[in-house]
Parts: C-alpha cells; structure tokens; sequence
C-alpha cells in the first residue's frame, strides 16, 4: 500500500509520512495538516520535509486517519452538512480494534474533530451498559474489595436503577 | 500488527531516529523539539515532563507495567504519565490512555458516569471530577399559568443528546414512515454522528409528535417520600420557585409555606423548615428565588414577604446552617403596591452571578381571572391611567444579603408587563412581549449612569411577519450560540418555535409539544450536587469523616497557585459517634469566628482524634500567633503525633489554649476542614491547615501509608480506630521564621492536598 494514496492533485503540496511498520504514504499537505502535530511539525521544518515517522501509528490505522482528513480537508459549506455527517457517520463506524487504534492515533496526531467523534462513538457503545461490562470492555480490573464496591453501589444507588 | 515488543522497538528505534535525523540534517529540530512537539500536541494537559517523552519510548517491558493499576497509581501522585498503547494483536486496546478515556467519559450522561465509578479506583477517584466539569445538555423548566394547578415538572429538553436523537429516529423508523426525529429541531446540535446518521431518513410531518415530544419532554414527580412526609395529598400541587445547579425549590401549597429542595436526578431532596412570615398576623404576598452563593459556598433560598401594611421583609434559608434569617427590608414604593403586584403575579427570582432579581411594578394593570381567556387587547385600556407606571427590579445579593433596586430600561412600555430571562448565563437580561417584542441587558458595570444601565439587544416591531406573524411572542430561552429561542405562547400551548438571532430565523421544524398556558421558564442542568455535603457542617452531626477536596484549575498542581484560589470543601460522612452535637457546633463556630477576627495568626490547624473508640474525641488546635507560642499540651501532641522529629512542622506546635480554657468540653471541634475553607475564604495566605478524620485516606491509598511523612502518619490507638491526618498547605512566598531554630525548614515550598479519594503530593 506504500505510496499508494497519492492522491494529491498537481497543485497541492505533499507531505510523505512513515507508519510505524515503515509503510509510507504521501498526502496532501492540507488534509495532513488537520493534525496539529504534524502541522506544527511542519511549520518547524518548513519546505525540505523529509518523510515524517509516526512511530506509533500502524498502516491500517493512518489509512483510516488520512482518509478522514482528505474528507474534511476543506471547510464544509452548509449545503454539504449534510452529507458529511452521513460520511462521519459511517467513518465512525468500524470495527471496536479498529476504533480503538483510530482513536489513539487521533489523539497521538492531535486531530481534535476527529477524536471528538470518535469519543462520541464509543460514548454512545458503552452508554447504558454495567460496570461489568465496561470492565469487560476495556479490560480492566476490579481493584475493589466487595465490601467497597457494595458501598459505593450504595452511595449512588440513583445511578443503577 | 506489530507485537507489543516489535513496535515497541520499532517505535523506539524509530524516535532515535527522528531525533537523530532532527538534530543532524536540520538543526532546527532538536530532541526537545521534538518533546515539545509531542507536548504541544497534547495542548490542554498541563503537566509535561520528560517522564512523558521517555513513556514514549518506553521499551515494551516498562510498556506493559503501566496497566490500569499503574495508572491509578500516577493519578494518585497527581502526576499525568501517559501510559503508551499497549496494543495486543487480539485486538481492542488493553488501556486506552487515561486523557483519551477522559475524554470518553465526558461524554456520557451523568447517570452513566456515576454508576461507572465502581468500575475501578482509579475511574472512582477521577470521576467525580469529571462529573463537576461537564455540563449536560441545556434543558428548561417550563410552568403552567397558575391556576392550571400542575402536579408534575415538566423539563423540556431543549438540546436533546445524540442518544435522545437517535432513539427518536429509531422510534420514528420502527413506526414506518412516519418520519420526524433527530432531525426534529434546528435546536439539536448537530454535531453527534448518532443523530446524523439518521437524518436523512426523516422528512417533515408532524403526524408523529405526540411520540417525538414524549422524547423533548419529560415529566417528572416529587418522589413518593416527599408527599410521605409533607402528609399532603397525592398529587398535591407544587410549584416551582427555583433552580440552580441541577437543584430545584418547589413550593407545595402556597399557604403552608413548605418547600422542598430537591435533585431530580439523584432524586435526592430535603423538605425545608416552614418558610413563614415573621408577622402572622398580617396578609402578605411572597415572591421566592433560589441560588447558590459561592462567597460561602451555600445554597440559600429567599423568599421576600410583603405586607398588607406595606412593610416588606426578607427571609433567607441557608442550607449550609440549616438556619432562617429575618431582614426588615427598605422599598421605594410608597404604599402597599408590592403586596397587590406580588398577589397576582407572583415571580420566580432570576438568578444571576450570585444575585435573584424580581421584576416589581408599583401598579398591577393586569390582573386576570381565572377562566379569564380574552385576549390581552380586548381588555379596554385606558392609556392615561398608566402612564405612571413604574417597573422597578430588585437585587437580591446571595452573599451579603442585601437589596437593593434598579431602574428598568428607559424604553420599557409601562402597558406590558417585564420579564427577566438570563443572557448567556451571566447577564440579566428583560423583556417585553406582547404586540411587539423588545429585550434588554443589563450591564453589569457599576459605574454606569443610571441611563446606560441597559442596552437593548433585540426589538421586533409589532406583527413582524418575519418573525412570527403574531403577538404573544415570548423569548424562551437563549441558546449557547446566542440566539434566542422565540416561541408563541397561547392559551392552548406554545407553539411556532424559532430561532432568532436578530437577523433571521430558523423555525423548527416542530414544537415542543408544551401544552397550556405557560407561566414561567428557567433553566436546568442536571447535575449530581448534593444536598448532604452540608450534614456535617450544619450541626457537626455524625461526621467521622472530613476529607479536604482541593479544587484548583482542574489538574494543574495547586503549588502553582494561591492557596486562596483553592476552593477547599469539607465533605461529610455518617459515623456511629454521637457527641453532643449542638456543643461541637457552637464550639467550631466559637473557632471560627475567631479565626476570621483574628489579624495577625499565622498558622492555624485544627485536628481531633478518637480514643478508645468513644466519644472522648480531643481537638487540637494549633496557633501561631506571631512568634508566640502557646505550648499547652504540646507534650500530648508529641506524644502522638511525633512532631518533634519533624523540624518541618515544628511551627504547628502550639496548641491553642483558649480553647480549652473556655469552659469547652475538649472533644469539640472535628470539623477541621470547615475550619480551612473558613479561613480560606478569607483569602489568607501562606498558612497551613491541617484537618484529620478517623477513617483515613490512607486505609485506601497504599501509597499514603508508606510515606513517613507526619502528615500522613498512621496510628492506631489502642481500641480505637485508625487516624489519620492531612494537611493543605501552601507557601506562596518564602515564608517568614516562624520559630527561630525552625528558619532553614521552613523556606522549603512544600504543598499538599489531599482530594478526596486522590492523593496528590506536589514538591
């Protein structure tokens, strides 16, 4: 898949960026720069930009990620709101790993709009669920004793009817 | 994808090479930069240490340590690692790093995020945060005219969530084609995907709003003990007279001045004393308002009485003292005109930065009966006989308790009556409806002339087809954006909803399915304060527990900011002790008092420990009054809490006497965290605090219990339960020899708070 989405028009600037498993993959400067951190990368190095890494980005994931920003590379005008949200909405929904990945990425890359929805996203999957699942879900461990559990159950009972 | 161990190397081998190809070829970017780099990135976090650059690069081994059990451990130490991805090739992430989480839990509703807090310590300890950081969605109450006696709460959702949304689309899809939905009013904000995935599927009927307003509405009761309690009938009316942070005043039965105070969404409540006036034997009419006073961080309900004999009178209800308050109060009319005015149309207080505000006229003009539908110009009016008419608006400061009155704006048409509504959550803002519309702000700067007191912001002329094509226009709320949400408002309900943002606007596509004459609005959010955060403080009734919660800006260490911008909050917990209450109460009022008359101490701490599980609780005191000690009783304090040890807090060692002296019983005083926020309300500085409980952060926190700090110590008293000390402290400057021997200690900074349920230590 390396250099496969060169997608760029002849007008717009490139940017080469390296995944963590040494795939690269040029993008437009102005879809790559919905990252801040590679914005601001770029601000500092200026025109000679060599390939930038991203150490903890998969292929997989930054071909999620860049493909969200060429899709809001520009602002949306009113009329196409519309029809971007049904894009997000349907970017959003992946696969729970895939979030997951896409969603620390986004948080690496400093893509704000994205990771809001995508923390809506999984907001909305764990919304009305248990503890027990959410441990569950995101493998985490129950470091109360049932004692501890059982009075906090009872402070906030509110929250389990 | 890689193994945790591959990409791990990788990723490590790959930074040195960024850093290596950074520093080399171009010097501009140097390993720092590149630290910056991923700093900056993670913009709001406060907190950027080179632990979180080498957390990066962490080999996988250091990687895989910092599991959920690891995390809660930085937490404690208030320090914000971030834990790296430790990506399994199974598949869903094992730990998704503690901001991403946050960010996560921000989003869910309160209820969810509550009952989350027994997932695990460390979602326990920073939910509560979490919880006081975010606003739910913008809702508003909305009333029924008076005499249409209501028995439930009607809180319309006026920004219905994602998940509101798009179970609305879900309900509209499974009854076919009936339509409607998420997309249901331009006052959804559209930013969820949830909600937008749906949108298309709707079209613009309003065949289906019965079901879809069931979705906007929701009716809520007084829960069932309230009417248990209060011995009224089932269904009794009740009225509401207030609402601020998630919490509602609702009165029952206007003659049997009997409020309750309640939390819908914790369903907690507390039925208030009879709020009576002090003369019974006069008639009188009452108007109410309810807000938060965060001078004292108290919720005080007022109700102004005005008599028949025009005498006029506050009454404050402090939550905090559970106490009432009289005040004989001053107004500017010259006879009985507040008690007719307030008769028929009694007001709900506007609460504004700390102040209720009731819009008065000294000439009720518009009185009408029940059963009263004409239309309001079909009643004849006789011009001249109004034009004298005065509005007035009351100020009611929630801290200091004091009245005052200002004019209404210059263009106000005597014939309409004035309305208050907030702007954008801090500024008052009134309003004139009827056949043209107009409204005001009030500006809050003090110094302006009486004439500019208000700028208009907004003004439809009459029968403004743009707008909505008739009168009884009433601004219902104004929307985060600004604009305000217009709606026309008739005998059978309140319909053609719009926004207006002075130019255009926007209709929604339906109504708010709000049926009958409405009478008052005003916001909600839900929240999960409590009531009971006060128990303590009220009577020293049954806390075994004072816990300091230090809130500064969020997480940043509160060594970086002045104590007095630490909003310290004592929290209190049921315990089995029963000491006598009423001593203990007057007795830390006694401190207190004297704690915030008192000029020139420097040191103040305050603790209590149990002996032999009784009653026999002692409470120490410690003062510092200039460079005089009082040493009485230190050897017991030694004895304990082995001070003498630590140079550091050597200076806390006087015990203050008079306390003992005063014909005190010694157990007094457990409420040392009360005794704190006291003194930091004050705005004092460079003090330390020292508050105690017996039922010991440390019990939970390994952490705490392994330090040798003092501070922290752990004791077990022969019989009796553990003790526990913590200790707020902040040094802003260096601060001045306390004792003379104790000077090279002393200059160290040294802050610690201890939140509730966290445990931070800042150097």
């Amino acid at each position: 898949m390396a250099s496969s989405t060169s997608g760029s028009s002849s007008s717009s600037k490139v940017v080469k960026i390296r995944s963590s498993d040494n795939e690269n993959f040029e993008v437009e400067e102005a879809a790559a720069a919905r990252s801040e951190t590679i914005k601001k990368l770029l601000e500092d190095v200026g025109d000679d930009a060599d390939v930038i890494p991203l150490p903890n980005v998969d292929a997989k994931t930054l071909v999620k990620v860049m493909e969200w920003c060429k899709k809001h590379m520009d602002d949306v005008d009113e009329l196409n709101k519309e029809e971007m949200k049904t894009w997000d909405a349907e970017f959003v929904d992946m696969d729970q790993s895939c979030l997951y990945n896409v969603l620390l990425a986004a948080n690496f890359l400093n893509i704000k709009e994205l990771l809001d929805q995508l923390t809506q996203k999984v907001a909305d999957m764990i919304k009305g669920k248990s503890p027990e699942e959410i441990r569950a879900t995101f493998n985490i461990k129950n470091d109360f004793t049932p004692e501890e559990e059982a009075e906090i159950r009872k402070q906030n009972a509110w929250a389990f009817e | 994808m890689a193994s945790p161990r591959k990409r791990g190397k990788i990723t490590n081998e790959r930074m040195e090479n960024w850093i290596d190809c950074c520093s080399g070829k171009r010097k501009k970017i140097t390993s720092e930069r590149m630290e910056n780099m991923i700093a900056s990135r993670s913009g709001k976090r406060k907190k950027i240490t080179s632990e979180r650059m080498e957390n990066q690069i962490a080999t996988p081994r250091k990687r895989r340590k910092i599991t959920s059990e690891g995390r809660e451990e930085d937490r404690k130490r208030g320090r914000k690692e971030k834990p790296t991805t430790n990506t399994t090739s199974s598949a869903a992430v094992d730990v998704i790093v503690k901001d991403v989480m946050d960010h996560i839990l921000r989003k869910l509703p309160l209820k969810d995020l509550v009952r989350f807090k027994c997932v695990c310590k460390a979602w326990n300890s920073s939910i509560p945060r979490i919880a006081k950081s975010i606003h739910g969605p913008r809702k508003i109450i909305v009333t029924r005219y008076r005499f249409a006696p209501h028995r439930s709460i009607m809180i319309v959702d006026i920004e219905p969530t994602a998940a509101a949304a798009a179970a609305a689309a879900a309900a509209a899809a499974a009854s076919s084609n009936s339509e409607t939905d998420s997309e249901s009013e331009e006052i959804i904000q559209q930013d969820s995907p949830a909600a937008s995935s749906n949108s298309e599927t709707h079209t613009d009927s309003d065949s289906d709003s019965e079901s879809e307003s069931e979705k906007i509405i929701q009716q809520i009761k007084l829960p069932l003990p309230v009417i248990q309690q209060t011995k009224l009938p089932r269904n009794a009316p009740g009225e509401l007279v207030g609402s601020c942070n998630g919490l509602l005043v609702v009165e029952f039965e206007r003659k049997r001045n009997r409020f309750v105070l309640w939390n819908p969404l914790t369903k907690e409540f507390k039925i208030l004393p009879d709020l009576q006036p002090s003369n019974k034997m006069l008639d009188f009419s009452s108007m109410t308002g309810f807000g938060h006073d965060a001078f004292s961080d108290d919720y005080k309900v007022v109700r102004i009485f005005a008599y028949e004999d025009s005498s006029f009178e506050a009454l404050v209800y402090s939550l905090k003292t559970n106490s009432l308050r009289y005040s004989k109060l001053e107004h500017p009319f010259s006879y009985n005109t507040i008690y007719k005015f307030l008769k028929r149309s009694p007001t709900m207080g506007t609460l504004v930065n700390g102040a209720l505000y009731w819009p008065v006229t000294d000439f009720n003009y518009r009185y009408r009966l029940p059963g009263d539908n004409r239309d309001w110009f079909q009643v004849p009016l006789d011009i001249t006989r109004y034009s004298h008419l005065r509005f007035q608006i009351l100020r009611f400061h929630l801290a200091d308790e004091k009245l005052s009155w200002i004019q209404a704006p210059v263009g106000v048409d005597p014939q309409f009556n004035l309305r208050l509504l907030v702007f954008e959550g801090n500024k008052l803002c009134a309003y004139q409806t009827d056949c043209s519309m107009k409204i005001w702000i009030l500006e809050e700067d003090e110094k302006i002339e009486e004439v500019k007191l208000w700028t208009e912001l907004m003004s439809i002329p009459p029968a403004d087809c743009r707008i909505v094509p008739e009168r009884n226009l009433v601004p219902l709320t104004f929307m985060r954006d600004g604009k305000v949400l217009l709606c026309k408002n008739e005998f059978f309900g309140i319909t053609d909803c719009c926004l207006y943002n002075g130019v255009d606007t926007e209709k929604l596509k339906q109504d708010l399915g709000f049926k009958g004459w409405h009478y008052k609005q005003v916001t909600y959010e839900e929240s999960i304060e409590s009531l009971d955060r006060y128990k303590g403080i009220q009577r020293g009734e049954r806390e075994n527990r004072v816990a300091i919660e230090a809130r500064s800006g969020e997480e940043n260490g509160p060594c970086q900011r002045s104590i007095s911008e630490l909003y310290i909050q004592a929290t209190n917990f049921n315990s089995n002790i029963g000491m006598e209450q009423m001593d203990q109460y007057k007795m830390s009022m006694k401190l207190q008092e004297f704690l915030v008359r008192s000029e020139n101490f420097r040191t103040t701490s305050a603790a209590y420990y149990p002996r032999n599980g009784t009653f026999e609780d002692f409470c120490l005191v410690y003062m510092l009054k200039d460079e005089e000690l009082k040493r009485i009783s230190v050897d017991r304090v030694d004895e304990h809490f082995n001070f003498s040890r630590q140079t550091k807090w050597r200076c806390l060692k006087a015990l203050l006497n008079w306390i003992l002296e005063d014909s005190c019983p010694d157990y007094m005083l457990k409420d040392a965290a009360s005794l704190s926020v006291t003194i930091l309300k004050k705005k004092l500085r460079n003090w330390i605090f020292l508050g105690c409980d017996n039922h010991p952060l440390s019990r939970s926190y390994p952490e705490a219990r392994r330090t040798d700090d003092p501070l922290v110590h752990e004791m077990q008293f022969p019989g009796s339960t553990v003790f526990h000390l913590a200790v707020v402290q902040s040094f802003l400057r260096k601060p001045q020899t306390l004792l003379p021997n104790e000077k090279q200690d002393e200059e160290e900074s040294y802050t610690k708070v201890v939140e509730k349920g966290n445990y931070y230590i800042y150097n």
